[in-house]
């Protein structure tokens, strides 16, 4: 295995370390595994450090696994966490997530990485009491992973082309795995053609949550009017960009639904016809005017109703965390799709049921960039 | 042929621009700026603006101008695109 990225020399402590690194601004700010020779052929388990999982925007320079494998190792991956993080970053070079946009709008979106099936728990991805963070190292280290390798591949950096007004936590890592045993419904990767025993990332180009509280309702009735009129607000992208508005039910609400036979198509239905503001109200202000309304939406009435979503079936809807009377709404840009992707496919190579087998081998040693630009 | 086109961008969007268009092979690519913002501007300041750079869009469209070329009041943002300062 030969790793071709430039070698940088630099002083033995974590100090020195991180001092490099955030002066060429290459990390998120917060301290980093120094991406060592030794730690990134452990990351990549023997894959070929060469191949190409795709094109990284807006500089388009390669994702080659080397180059993701180093990311990884600076966010804290451990080397079994890998072929996740290779598939977000797969799954997110699809171009109907739309990468370019994500990584360079003004508007205040991560990369949602959601994770399903039994891998998720075999790597203690979090989805219970927490799910969201913070707390669980294979959460916090593979959103960070996939967000460092974007960022430093691509070239996007905060305040440079990444141009993110006023940016958002959801940018230093965003990862969580379903929680499938609290949910009345097939799992959320099943529901788009994946077997229950295949493990699989969705990437969503999200927001960060947004809370729905609701402690009051006994019916699902209820709950869902609590959860569409969350998602209905004037600020949000789907308003006018529509796209996939999700909704992440906690265990205690999804039981009400579960217990009233609510399937996921019956919520999808009623949060896409409830969750809508009067068209009198939108065109006051908002993104009004910069994208064209669902033509069934008569805009002679103020009474009108304009829907956060093009049809019922883009409404995510999903089930994470523990105990308590909570959900939550999580916004997207809008111009932009889920994508979800095997994991151990693709670029990745390997079986995603497989165990790498892999042990971290942290030493010292020269360091390897991991960055298509010279910074 | 295709439908011939102008990249119209405000000045804070053009480093963005250019990079993208670097990185897609068109380094030449024409780029007319306007200022920064355009949301909060009336209907007779974008004309004015829209006038002003007319001539420019005329000389991107006729082949005669590659690259950035600046807004006429020497405003072009610059901001985006140089690194900061990250201590």
């Amino acid at each position: 295995m030969e790793l071709v990225s430039r070698r940088i020399e630099v002083d033995d402590s974590p100090e020195a370390v991180l001092h490099l690194f955030n002066s060429r601004g290459w990390g998120d700010g917060l301290p980093i595994i120094p991406p060592t020779e030794e730690r990134v052929e452990a990351m990549l388990g023997g894959r070929l450090p060469e191949r190409v999982v795709g094109l990284v925007p807006p500089s388009q320079a390669e994702a080659t696994l080397e180059r993701v494998a180093i990311n990884a190792v600076m966010a804290g991956c451990r080397p079994e966490y890998f072929p996740v993080v290779v598939a977000a970053v797969e799954a997110a070079l699809d171009p109907d997530f739309n990468l370019y946009a994500i990584l360079t709008t003004t508007h205040p979106c991560g990369v949602l990485i959601v994770v399903n099936g039994p891998l998720a728990r075999q790597l203690a991805i979090r989805s219970e009491a927490g799910a969201f963070g913070p707390g669980w190292p294979a959460n916090a280290t593979i959103g960070r992973a996939v967000r460092l390798s974007l960022q430093n591949i691509g070239g996007a950096y905060p305040g440079e082309l990444d141009r993110a007004t006023q940016g958002s936590p959801a940018k230093y890592t965003w990862c969580f795995a379903e929680n499938e045993e609290a949910s009345p419904w097939e799992p959320f990767h099943v529901s788009r053609g994946y077997p229950a025993s295949h493990p699989t990332v969705t990437v969503c180009g999200a927001e960060g949550p947004h809370n729905i509280n609701d402690h009051a309702s006994t019916t699902g009735t209820g709950l869902l009017t609590t959860a569409a009129d969350t998602m209905a607000i004037m600020g949000s992208n789907h308003l006018y960009a529509r796209g996939e508005p999700m909704v992440v039910f906690g265990p205690e609400h999804a039981a009400i639904l579960g217990r009233e036979n609510w399937t996921r198509a019956d919520v999808q239905r009623f949060l896409f016809d409830n969750a809508r503001k009067p068209y009198g109200k939108v065109r006051l202000g908002g993104a009004h005017g910069m994208i064209a309304l669902p033509r069934w939406v008569n805009t002679e009435d103020p009474a009108a109703l304009v829907p956060m979503a093009e049809q019922a079936e883009d409404v995510l809807v999903l089930v994470a965390g523990g105990v308590g009377r909570h959900s939550a709404f999580i916004p997207t840009f809008g111009l932009t799709r889920a994508v979800t992707r095997l994991i151990g496919g693709g670029a990745c190579g390997l079986d995603g049921s497989d165990d790498c087998g892999c042990d971290v081998q942290a030493s010292g040693g020269g360091l390897t960039d991991g960055l298509s630009t010279d910074r | 042929m295709g439908l011939v086109t102008v990249t119209v961008c405000t000045a804070e969007f053009v480093n963005l621009a250019g990079r993208e268009a670097a990185a897609l092979g068109m380094a030449e690519l024409p780029l007319v700026v306007i200022p920064h913002p355009m949301a909060d501007k009336s209907p007779d300041q974008v004309a004015d603006i829209a006038a002003r750079v007319a001539d420019n869009v005329a000389l991107a469209l006729g082949g005669k101008a590659l690259g950035v070329i600046p807004y006429p009041d020497g405003v072009n943002g610059g901001g985006a695109g140089i690194p900061a300062n990250r201590g």
